[in-house]
């Protein structure tokens, strides 16, 4: 049988003796006038309905012939341009969005083989892609949700911006305009095969769709040249090398392949306020140890690209030609989705989604320390120290998640969608629960007060931005992202009763779903059935009342030297530069041969200006690591700030010499020549900052001045204008403290650091309420 | 003025028809849920369409739990019809939307417009079941009847029988379609 369809797509589409073009019967005229003659018969039943005539695209033909295939193509092109909405701007077929085409025109949507072509002789990609989010990519009732609303609110040209990467045939193929002629049948495919194995090349790092579509070949010629159309079995067989040619450039392997679509800003033309960067995954990726593009990480990993992660290799249990070695890389994309599979009842996506999200070791959930109340001093690590603890005591637990081998943000992307929070939990030895944060309500929605790694985008009224309207954001009331490599402290206080006996289990869990409580309800209504949690990673300990002796550590807790680095970390992005560094310097006790201990300590107190302090510590990683490019980039910035200007430069220019890729070092060298009146090699360095990251406020700012100077004046302009669109709006948050006036339940997520509790007072001692408070 | 006559006659006649239609019916120039060009693709030609909206079914709605107004903006009930011609048989594609005020009581007895055996759908809509209607005279017939929030709707095909070596042509159509009404009405 399906050899048979394949002849028929031949013949249908390829063979010249059986090629046409199908016109269907019925003229605009006749149908007009039996039109009239059945409102006339029909009168008392009816007003006037008006007939509408439409041609199926399933009616063109095209061919391997390049020149027919053009032909057809503008023939098409003449068809759809007629009423097409070009609202922004004449042959700007995708903006808002940014996807592109070869040709720079209508694509028709035959000209994709749809993916049971492919899954003909690729069964098993087939069957991974099928429950896959890529499959899934438009179809979903949560992505319709959020699209339909683009459209019926404000236009359908507008959703352009999201199908770009959502449905880039439907933009491709001139689908999203008000009186649209285009066959939607492939919707239900999404993302389909021949989407990312027709994309020739991203056209920056920019996001949005960016990405340059091939018209899709599954073979070259003999010359390498791309044939368009749908070849019988024997033509691909007879030529693999060949077919292989055709759909696998090289680019699908590297991570900047990923950034076309897993990077997103709101420009102008979708928000008529400014560009916003919306999320950067790929950016975050960048900045990750992964990458190995970044010398100021934390930590330090083997490269690994998001198909690292995402495309892992496994043994293929159906025939699949694209296998090496009886494995083939994932065409699941296992990540985050769990709501996705949780619809469609994709049991087997399901399970390789919290497979996945439970694997990796990606987090690490540490019960660092309790302070009491009594005295206020911290016992930590909490394991290695023995304590008392007292029924009737006020215990403050410091919880350190830390993002160890995620290659991007918890949680990154769609971040006002996403949930991800920590429950904390104490309870007796009976079970009896004395404290309990981040729970889920009888209505399923999350308890206000958890600690959330999620973020609240608002509007200019200061109300949060529901039902995803990304277009009416105009700032970000808190955002509790923990980045890669990076860790955070959450405290959570609460009073042993008076009476209790044994011992109080302590519990941290981070809880991921997908996705948050009231848009599943805004999409499903109220009465949808509870969406998978998913437990991501967790921690327990027991604290005995009376004694408690040092324990040995569990075999996935961290050592005790990256413990204290975890915490030293997340006391520097709370900004407490004191309880850093004292952090650090007990990595220094544990570790003295640890260069990045001295850096860590180097790099509070630079954020603290505390510049003599930083350079000693800077000098002693220096003195065990030479050439270490971290300690050097720090080591500048100390330089710079004593005047040692050639120094720096040399500083900066080793760092640059061992990371070519860092956006930091590019961007401070550039700075550095700049001061130092040097413009030619300032230019140099930031039009490679902007390579990195053409996103770079600094780079956009710089370039205009030099460019200006230079008399490059076009070119200044444009980078003036680009810098303008993209800084961050000085009045926006004043957005976000409205909307944080009006919800003082979850106002202290705002805050650098504070304390979770149910208790009244506002912190014990040792731990400065002034600056936290509790609620 | 034997034409001043037949045009006579024919605004009195446009004009009675517009007095008598149903007063909850006003005609749209597009279907919200679905494009001619796809409902001709799935009936394999050139189609005529047809579409009544119910008026003020919007505004009404804009007041109930289940969806937000910017979840209905512009989109009210309405019954879309698409019809082709073919040898003298008609083929068409309609759909029927129509809000309900407590749908946790409408909806199943809204199911039992199904005249024909029904099978459970996962994936389109809250809820949807296909309905499978015996063949008539070289004709085939398929149904979906689902909901969305506080809509139900009943997609319709009615075309040319298969053959049996691809009896699963229309169903597969039938639920492809329901999935592109259900995604619409989201």
């Amino acid at each position: 049988m399906a050899r048979e369809l394949r002849r028929r797509l031949y013949d249908r589409f390829l063979n010249p003796a059986v090629r046409k073009v199908s016109r269907l019967p019925g003229s605009s005229g006749g149908i007009v006038l039996a039109s009239l003659a059945a409102l006339f018969t029909v009168g008392p039943l009816f007003v006037f309905l008006p007939a509408i005539q439409a041609f199926s695209d399933q009616h063109t033909t095209y061919s391997t012939d390049k020149a027919a295939f053009e032909a057809q193509r503008r023939q098409y092109e003449e068809k759809i341009s007629a009423g097409y909405n070009f609202a922004f701007g004449k042959g700007r077929i995708s903006v808002p969005g940014n996807a592109a085409v070869e040709g720079n025109t209508f694509l028709q949507p035959e000209a994709f083989p749809n993916a049971s072509y492919c899954g003909h002789c690729h069964q098993e990609a087939y069957h991974q892609w099928q429950q896959s989010l890529h499959r899934n990519s438009f179809r979903t009732p949560f992505y319709r949700t959020s699209v339909n609303i683009v459209m019926n609110t404000k236009g359908i040209e507008f959703a352009r911006h999201c199908d770009s990467c959502h449905n880039p045939i439907a933009v491709l193929a001139g689908g999203l305009t008000q009186s649209s002629e285009v066959d939607r049948k492939f919707d239900q495919d999404g993302l389909t095969c021949m989407t990312c194995h027709s994309i020739q090349k991203v056209q920056s790092t920019l996001g949005n769709g960016g990405f340059v579509m091939g018209v899709p070949a599954v073979l070259v010629d003999e010359k390498g040249n791309r044939l368009p159309g749908i070849p019988p079995d024997s033509e691909i067989l007879a030529h693999l090398d060949r077919h292989s040619k055709a759909v696998m450039q090289p680019l699908l392997h590297q991570p900047e392949f990923c950034a076309a679509c897993h990077k997103a800003n709101l420009p102008k033309t979708l928000n008529d306020y400014k560009e916003i960067r919306a999320f950067t995954t790929y950016d975050e990726w960048q900045n990750s140890k992964f990458s190995q593009r970044n010398p100021l990480t934390f930590y330090q990993a083997d490269f690994t690209s998001c198909q690292g992660c995402h495309m892992k290799r496994a043994p293929n249990l159906l025939p699949e030609p694209g296998a090496k070695d009886g494995t083939f890389v994932s065409h699941r994309w296992p990540a985050g989705n769990s709501a996705v599979p949780f619809y469609y009842g994709f049991n087997e996506q399901l399970e390789k989604t919290i497979e996945f999200l439970r694997s990796g070791n990606y987090l690490n959930v540490d019960i660092f320390a309790i302070r009491k109340g009594n005295d206020g001093a911290m016992i930590a690590p909490l394991g290695t120290q023995p304590f008392t603890l007292a029924p009737g005591e006020v215990v403050q637990a410091m919880v350190v998640i830390q993002n160890k081998n995620i290659g991007h943000s918890l949680v990154p992307e769609v971040r006002d969608l996403y949930e991800a929070w920590v429950e904390f939990e104490a309870a007796d030895a009976d079970g009896k629960v004395i404290y309990h944060s981040g729970f889920i309500k009888p209505d399923g929605s999350l308890d206000e007060r958890a600690h959330s790694f999620t973020n609240r985008p608002v509007n200019n009224g200061g109300i949060f931005v529901d039902n995803h309207k990304v277009w009416t954001i105009h700032s970000v009331a808190y955002d509790n992202t923990v980045q890669a490599g990076r860790s955070t402290l959450v405290r959570y206080e609460f009073q042993l009763p008076v009476n209790v006996k044994g011992a109080v289990t302590i519990t941290a869990r981070v809880n991921y779903r997908h996705l948050r409580q009231s848009y599943l309800n805004n999409v499903l209504g109220k009465d949808h059935p509870a969406y998978p949690i998913v437990q991501l990673a967790a921690r327990t300990r027991m604290l005995h009342i009376g004694e408690n002796p040092a324990e040995a550590p569990e075999p996935g807790d961290n050592p005790d030297w990256m413990r204290w680095n975890n915490l030293g970390i997340a006391y520097l992005d709370e900004a407490q530069y004191a309880e850093s560094i004292h952090a650090f310097n007990e990595v220094v006790k544990l570790r003295p041969d640890y260069p990045d201990a001295y850096t860590n300590i180097g790099l509070t107190n630079i954020s603290w200006e505390k510049f003599g302090s930083a350079r000693s510590a800077i000098e002693a990683a220096l003195k065990i690591s030479p050439d270490n490019a971290r300690a050097l980039y720090y080591h500048a910035q100390v330089e710079r700030r004593d005047g040692q200007y050639d120094a720096e430069i040399a500083d900066l220019k080793r760092v640059v010499a061992q990371f070519p890729q860092s956006r930091d070092a590019r961007r401070e060298l550039g700075v550095s020549y700049y001061r130092q009146d040097m413009p030619h090699e300032a230019m140099e360095q930031f039009e490679a900052l902007q390579a990195i990251d053409p996103d770079d406020l600094a780079a956009h700012y710089n370039l205009s001045l030099l460019y200006r100077r230079m008399g490059m004046k076009d070119k200044a302009k444009e980078q003036l204008t680009l810098f303008t669109l993209k800084k961050v709006d000085p009045g926006a948050p004043t957005y976000s403290l409205d909307f944080l006036r009006q919800h003082p339940e979850i106002s202290n997520e705002s805050k650098l650091w504070h304390v979770h509790s149910d208790m009244e007072h506002g912190g014990i001692s040792g731990t400065p309420p002034q600056d936290g408070g509790s609620h | 003025m034997m034409k001043q006559r037949v045009w006579l006659a024919a605004s009195v006649l446009a004009i009675a028809a517009i007095l008598s239609a149903p007063a909850r019916c006003r005609a749209q120039t597009r279907c919200t849920w679905l494009n001619a060009a796809t409902a001709a693709g799935v009936l394999g030609g050139a189609v005529q369409m047809t579409v009544a909206v119910t008026p003020d079914s919007e505004k009404d709605a804009d007041q109930d739990a289940y969806s937000a107004p910017e979840q209905r903006f512009g989109r009210p009930d309405a019954v879309c019809e698409f019809t082709r011609n073919v040898d003298s048989k008609v083929y068409s594609l309609r759909i029927d939307v129509k809000s309900m005020t407590d749908p946790a009581k409408q909806f199943p007895a809204f199911l039992t417009l199904c005249k024909g055996t029904t099978v459970a759908l996962k994936g389109i809509g809250n809820e949807a079941v296909q309905c499978v209607i015996k063949s008539d005279a070289g004709m085939s017939s398929e149904q979906v009847l689902g909901r969305v929030r506080e809509r139900a709707f009943v997609l319709t095909i009615v075309r040319a029988a298969a053959p049996a070596s691809n009896g699963d042509g229309l169903r597969n159509d039938t639920r492809n379609m329901a999935e592109q009404v259900a995604g619409s009405l989201f």
